[in-house]
């Protein structure tokens, strides 16, 4: 899926990041292109979650896309769930999966709603989910949903700090990050030494290493903490929002 | 870039072509370690260590366990080269005994007391760390194959416990599962 970049509410001289809670209050402000825009904002962060979680409830590949595509024009167009979205009372996945759980009650009367909008969105949803819905396939579906919800929200973090590590002249420290902490856990397998990597890449020794993979680490950390802040009430639940997380996940 | 390359060069090309394995390859429980790093307090320099302590800490896993202090102060490994060189059976070592589901539970509760005393005797800071971790993972046994706990601990405090060694970087995958396991039934009560 084409992830859209980062709205330009307000015109293109006033980029700034954007909140969850700032893209749904501003809705109403903005004009049809850029609704048009949210919706697609939205639609590129979280139509992974939506789409493990309809697959769960049970539609397949076609009918979960579709009702992720009417789920989002729903939120984002429908004006009753904006106006029931109050930040002050928690974070912006709780209130979607909440949303959500609804909008699946009355999921004939989304269906046909979904057929007449679908087209409506201009991102394409691929198929890169089912590979994430194949791994949920034995979680019910708010598990499923935050499965989905923590890949996306690893794969944006690293990506970013991958990013941050390239423009600032420190690709090996990535790589030292990524294959001494990063890809055993997601291979399951020991973790590469770092005399290996050492060797590897010509580094001087393993507390050079060592120091260099403490660096990335806490870019990593400030980055998830910025993007989790993102999306929760306060900074207060920033560490709380990721305890719950791992909590779901680890059962 | 002129002239030939030289090896950081080359380390430096090898280092922008990465090879990377799909997020979606991710299962839950390794999405759950890769959110805690951003909740560890590890740029204290402690993680320049994990290699060494992962060493140390397979080292320990890796002798004998006996009951007898005597035999174990013949040097770890000795006995089982002298049993098998002799064809006797032998001994299981204490990571086996960590992970075995049969172990019985005076054997567990004797490596809990063991580890602990071991624990607070130690001036190393990477050898009291191994200590404790051992006698985490017997009320971790005791909790999962047993169904019971053998510390005055209580469940939440276990819970974080286990959530903090299931986090360290040089932790053996059984022993991350056996946490994770042990950690699941405290959150039940």
């Amino acid at each position: 899926m084409r992830r859209s970049g980062r709205t330009e509410i307000g015109g293109s001289q006033s980029r700034f990041q954007t909140t969850e809670w700032s893209l749904m209050h501003e809705f109403g402000n903005l004009s049809e292109e850029q609704r048009k825009t949210v919706l697609d904002e939205l639609l590129g962060r979280y139509w992974k979650p939506v789409y493990c979680y309809l697959r769960r409830k049970g539609y397949d590949n076609e009918q979960a896309k579709d009702l992720t595509q009417g789920f989002f024009h729903e939120i984002v167009m429908g004006r009753r769930l904006i106006e029931r979205a109050d930040q002050t009372k928690g974070r912006f996945r709780t209130f979607l999966l909440t949303a959500l759980d609804r909008y699946t009650i009355n999921a004939h009367r989304h269906e046909t709603t979904a057929r007449r909008h679908c087209s409506a969105g201009t991102v394409a949803l691929d198929d890169t989910a089912d590979a994430a819905s194949l791994v949920a396939r034995d979680m019910d579906p708010q598990e499923a949903f935050t499965y989905a919800w923590a890949l996306d929200l690893l794969h944006e973090v690293l990506s970013q700090v991958e990013r941050h590590c390239t423009e600032h002249g420190q690709e090996v420290h990535w790589q030292l990050f990524y294959l001494h902490v990063v890809e055993p856990i997601i291979s399951r397998r020991e973790s590469t030494s770092l005399t290996e990597l050492c060797s590897r890449f010509d580094i001087p020794g393993t507390i050079k290493a060592e120091n260099m993979i403490v660096t990335v680490r806490r870019r990593f950390q400030t980055i998830m903490r910025e993007r989790v802040r993102q999306y929760v009430a306060s900074d207060e639940d920033v560490e709380q929002e990721i305890r719950d997380l791992m909590e779901i996940l680890s059962r | 870039m002129d002239g030939p390359m030289t090896t950081k060069d080359q380390s430096a090309n090898q280092a922008t072509a990465p090879h990377r394995r799909p997020i979606e390859q991710l299962r839950p429980h390794g999405a759950a370690r890769l959110l805690g790093i951003s909740l560890d307090d590890e740029d204290t320099g402690e993680s320049h260590r994990d290699e060494t302590m992962g060493e140390l800490f397979e080292a320990h896993l890796d002798r004998v366990w006996q009951a007898d202090e005597g035999l174990r102060r013949a040097g770890p490994g000795l006995m089982r080269q002298v049993l098998c060189r002799s064809g006797l059976p032998t001994p299981p070592t204490l990571g086996e005994l960590l992970l075995d589901r049969q172990t019985k539970l005076g054997t567990i509760k004797q490596i809990r007391d063991r580890a602990k005393a071991r624990a607070t005797r130690e001036n190393s800071e990477a050898e009291h760390a191994v200590m404790t971790t051992i006698y985490f993972a017997a009320i971790a046994h005791g909790l999962v194959h047993r169904r019971m706990k053998i510390t005055t601990h209580s469940y939440a405090s276990l819970e974080s416990s286990f959530e903090k060694l299931i986090r360290k970087p040089w932790m053996p995958a059984d022993l991350i599962e056996l946490f994770q396991r042990a950690a699941r039934l405290c959150r039940q009560q």
